[in-house]
C-alpha cells in the first residue's frame, strides 16, 4: 500500500501494524482474516420509541451497496448502529466473519470462543473497524488535511512517521496531496469530503459507510465529486454501504440498491432495475415515474395485462414481472396527446406502436385515456406535466422539452389524452 | 454542525459584502444616514456611563506621585504584597484549573439530569459570583476556622490552622475566582461538536485519545482564556481575603488590601499600588484580546 520510501523502520513498523489490527480484532478478527473479506452480513432490528427498524443487509467484498429511502426511513438509524455509535439492541452484525452485535447463529463451534462471541455482546465503535464518512465530514478542526488523515493509524498506535506515511498515500489518492497541509477551515467544501474519504480509507476499515457523501456539496461539484468518488470506490474494494436519497448517486456509485421506507426494505436490486421498475410511489417519483396498484393483473401471451381501478386496462410488451402487484410508469412511456387526439405532447416520435393503456374495457387500438393537468413544473430544461385520468383516478407524470409548442401551454386544469408505451411499462 | 455550513456562510457572505460596497459608493441617500444616528435618549446615558467607568481611572492616573512613584513601589511593604499576591493567585489559579475544568465537564453532563440536580448545581457553582466576597469570607471561616465545621476537627487530628495564613488567601481567592474559569471552561466545551468525538471513535480512536488529540486542544483557547480571567479576579480579590486571611505583612498582606491599609495613612503610596493593580488589569486585558483574537481567526 505504501511505497517502500520509508526505509527498514519504516517498512518494518507498517507490516507490524497491520498485524496490530487485526490482532486488536480479537480472536474472530483473526479467523475472519484467515478466511478472507467477506464484507458486510448485517441483521438489523433497532426500535426507538415508535420506530422500528427491520433491515437485512449484506454487502460482499468490495461491493458497493446503496441504502436509498426519503427522509425518517431509518438511514441514519441503519449507518449508526452499524457503526456502533447507536445501540442496536436485537441485531446481529457480522463483518469479514468477525461478530460485532448480537450473537451468531448456531454455526460458533468452527472459530471457537472468542471475545466477541458472547451472545448479545457489542464491539465498541472504536473496535469496529468500520470507516465512516460523515454527511458534515467532521474533519478536525485544529489538524491539518495531514493529521486528520493519520488520525486513524496514529490512535491505534502506528508510529507518527510510518502514519503520516500512510496518510500521504491515501491523500494522493484522494488527489488532494498538494493540500496535505491546510486546515478544515482553508478547504472547500469538496475537498473536505475528500480528505474524509481519505480519512477513513486510512483507518485501514472492513467496511467502509458513506452518509450523504454528496448531500452537502454545491450542485456543480457534485458530478466531479461522484466521479472521484467512484474511481476511488473501484480501487479501494472496500465493502461500502452508501446511504444516500439521490439515484443519481446509487447509479453512479452503487453495484445494487436497498430501498429502505419506514424502517423496512421495500425493493432490492441493482440500481437500473429498482429505476426502471419502482415497486413504491417513493422510488418511482426518484425518477418522476408513478406507480399503479392494480386490481388484477396476469399474463398475456408474452406480455403482461394489468386491470386497474375505474375499469382501465393497461398491458405491456414485457413478460409479468415478480414482486408487488404494481403497474410501474416511467416518464418515457407517458405520451399526452390534445383532447381530439391532434396535437402530441409526449416524447415519442408518433402515434404509432402506443397503446398500452386500452382506455376503456374492450376498447380496441391506441385510445387516448381521459386526463386532467393537475400540475406543471418547471425541471431543468424540462416541463414535467402530471395528470390525473378522469376514470380511477391515477396519475402519471410527462416530461416535455420545454419547446414543445403547444405542450408549453398546458396549465392545470386542461383536458389531455394520456398514452402509455408498452414497452416501457412494467406490470406485476 | 460540522465545518461545512461554517464555509458556505463565509462564501456567501463574501459574495453579500460585494454590491454592499458598490451601495456605498452611490451618493448618501438622507434616510440612510437619518437612520444611522443614535437618539439622545440612548447616547447620553451611554456617555455618562463609559464617564462613570473610565473617569476613575484618569483620576488615578492624574492624581498619581508620579515622582515618587518608583521608591512607593519598591518599598518592602509593596514588593512583599506583590509577592504575596503573585504567589497566591497563581496557586489559586492552579487550584482553579485543577478542579475548576473537572467541574466545568460536570455542568456539561448535567444536562442528562433531572432539572432540580441541574440547576442546583448550576447556582452553587454560580453563588460566588453574585455573593459579597466579604460574606464568602465569613462562611471560610465558619467552615475552615479554629471553631469551624471542618477547621477544628482538622485542628485536633493535624494541629492545622487554615486561616490568617498563605493557604487562607489562596482558598479565599479560589473560592472567588473559579466559577469565572468554571463558566469560561463549560463555554468551551459546549463548542466542541459531540459529532468529532464520534469521527474519533470510528477512526478507532480509545476515549482517552479523543480527549486528548481532539477535545482539549479544540477547549485549549477556553481553558486560557478562563485561567487568565480567574487570575486577574484572585489578583484583585480582596473582601474574602481580609475577612479569612487578614492583612499580615508578608504573609497574607496582598496588594490590594495593602492598598486599603495604606490608604489611610499613606494615601499616595494606596494610588501607587492602585495603578499597578490598574495596570496588571490592563495587560490582563490585553492578553484576553489577543488570545481571543488569535482563536477568532482560526
Amino acid at each position: 500500500m505504501s511505497s517502500g520510501g520509508g526505509g527498514g523502520g519504516g517498512g518494518g513498523g507498517e507490516i507490524s501494524v497491520g498485524r496490530r489490527g487485526e490482532d486488536g480484532g480479537g480472536r474472530g478478527g483473526e479467523s475472519g482474516a484467515a478466511q478472507g473479506r467477506d464484507g458486510l452480513s448485517a441483521r438489523l432490528r433497532v426500535a426507538r420509541g415508535s420506530f422500528a427498524l427491520e433491515l437485512d443487509l449484506d454487502v460482499g467484498p468490495g461491493e458497493v451497496v446503496a441504502l436509498l429511502g426519503p427522509n425518517g426511513a431509518g438511514k441514519s438509524t441503519a449507518l449508526g448502529a452499524l457503526a456502533g455509535l447507536l445501540p442496536a439492541d436485537g441485531s446481529r452484525v457480522v463483518v469479514d466473519g468477525r461478530l460485532l452485535d448480537g450473537a451468531l447463529d448456531g454455526h460458533r463451534g468452527d472459530d471457537g470462543p472468542g471475545r466477541d462471541e458472547r451472545p448479545g455482546s457489542s464491539v465498541p465503535a472504536r473496535e469496529r473497524r468500520i470507516g465512516t464518512v460523515f454527511q458534515d465530514h467532521r474533519l478536525f478542526p485544529h489538524l491539518t488535511a495531514l493529521e486528520n488523515v493519520a488520525f486513524g493509524p496514529r490512535s491505534r498506535g502506528v508510529a507518527a512517521r510510518t502514519a503520516r506515511e500512510l496518510a500521504q498515500v491515501e491523500l494522493h489518492r484522494v488527489g488532494l496531496e498538494s493540500l496535505a497541509g491546510r486546515r478544515p477551515s482553508e478547504l472547500s467544501g469538496g475537498q473536505s469530503q475528500r480528505v474524509a474519504v481519505a480519512r477513513a480509507l486510512a483507518a485501514d476499515p472492513r467496511l467502509l459507510l458513506l452518509d450523504e457523501p454528496l448531500a452537502a456539496l454545491d450542485a456543480e461539484q457534485r458530478p466531479a465529486l461522484r466521479a472521484a468518488l467512484a474511481d476511488v470506490l473501484q480501487e479501494v474494494q472496500v465493502a461500502t454501504l452508501l446511504v444516500t436519497h439521490d439515484p443519481v448517486d446509487a447509479v453512479a456509485l452503487a453495484d445494487r440498491v436497498v430501498v429502505l421506507e419506514g424502517g423496512a426494505v421495500v425493493q432490492r436490486g441493482t440500481p437500473t432495475e429498482v429505476l426502471t421498475d419502482p415497486h413504491t410511489s417513493y422510488v418511482a417519483s426518484l425518477t418522476g415515474a408513478t406507480v399503479w396498484t392494480p386490481t388484477e393483473s396476469s399474463a398475456k401471451g408474452s406480455g403482461a395485462r394489468a386491470l386497474l381501478p375505474g375499469g382501465l386496462t393497461v398491458s405491456s410488451t414485457r413478460p409479468l414481472a415478480d414482486g408487488p402487484a404494481r403497474v410501474s410508469v416511467p416518464v418515457e412511456a407517458v405520451t399526452l396527446v390534445g383532447v381530439g387526439g391532434s396535437a402530441l405532447f409526449g416524447g415519442l416520435g408518433g402515434l404509432d406502436g402506443l397503446g398500452g393503456l386500452d382506455g376503456p374495457a374492450g376498447g380496441a387500438g391506441p385510445v387516448p385515456i381521459p386526463a386532467r393537468v393537475v400540475a406543471v413544473e418547471q425541471r431543468l430544461s424540462r416541463l414535467a406535466v402530471t395528470v390525473v385520468t378522469e376514470q380511477g383516478s391515477l396519475s402519471a407524470v410527462a416530461e416535455l422539452p420545454l419547446t414543445a409548442g403547444d405542450g408549453a401551454r398546458l396549465r392545470r386544469g386542461d383536458r389531455v389524452g394520456l398514452l402509455l408505451d408498452p414497452g416501457r411499462v412494467t406490470i406485476a | 454542525m460540522g465545518l461545512l455550513p461554517d464555509l458556505r456562510d463565509r462564501r456567501s457572505r463574501g459574495d453579500r459584502r460585494l454590491p454592499r460596497d458598490q451601495r456605498r459608493r452611490r451618493p448618501p441617500d438622507r434616510g440612510a444616514l437619518r437612520d444611522r444616528r443614535l437618539p439622545v435618549a440612548v447616547l447620553v446615558p451611554a456617555l455618562v456611563g463609559l464617564a462613570l467607568l473610565v473617569l476613575p481611572a484618569v483620576a488615578l492616573l492624574v492624581r498619581a506621585p508620579w515622582s515618587t512613584l518608583g521608591p512607593r513601589l519598591v518599598s518592602e511593604t509593596v514588593l512583599d504584597a506583590l509577592r504575596v499576591s503573585v504567589t497566591s493567585a497563581l496557586l489559586a489559579t492552579a487550584i482553579s484549573l485543577l478542579l475548576g475544568v473537572p467541574l466545568a465537564w460536570l455542568l456539561t453532563v448535567s444536562d442528562g439530569w433531572p432539572a432540580v440536580w441541574r440547576r442546583l448545581l448550576r447556582a452553587v457553582v454560580t453563588v460566588p459570583l453574585v455573593l459579597p466576597p466579604v460574606v464568602g469570607g465569613i462562611a471560610l471561616l465558619y467552615l475552615l476556622g479554629r471553631n469551624g465545621l471542618l477547621g477544628r476537627p482538622l485542628d485536633a487530628a493535624l494541629g492545622v490552622t487554615i486561616p490568617f495564613t498563605l493557604a487562607a488567601v489562596v482558598i479565599a481567592q479560589t473560592f472567588v475566582a473559579m466559577p469565572f474559569l468554571v463558566l469560561s471552561v463549560e463555554g468551551a466545551l459546549r463548542g466542541v461538536d459531540r459529532g468529532l468525538d464520534d469521527a474519533a471513535a470510528s477512526l478507532g480512536a480509545s476515549r482517552w485519545y479523543a480527549f486528548r488529540r481532539v477535545t482539549v486542544p479544540l477547549v485549549a483557547p477556553g481553558v486560557t482564556a478562563g485561567a487568565v480571567l480567574c487570575f486577574a479576579r484572585a489578583l484583585g480579590e480582596f473582601g474574602a481575603t481580609i475577612t479569612f486571611a487578614g492583612t499580615f505583612p508578608g504573609r497574607t498582606q496582598t496588594l490590594p488590601t495593602s492598598v486599603y491599609l495604606a490608604q489611610q495613612n499613606d494615601p499616595e503610596s494606596a494610588v501607587a499600588i492602585s495603578l499597578l493593580l490598574l495596570a496588571v488589569g490592563v495587560g490582563v486585558l490585553l492578553l484576553l484580546r489577543d488570545r481571543w483574537l488569535t482563536t477568532g481567526a482560526r
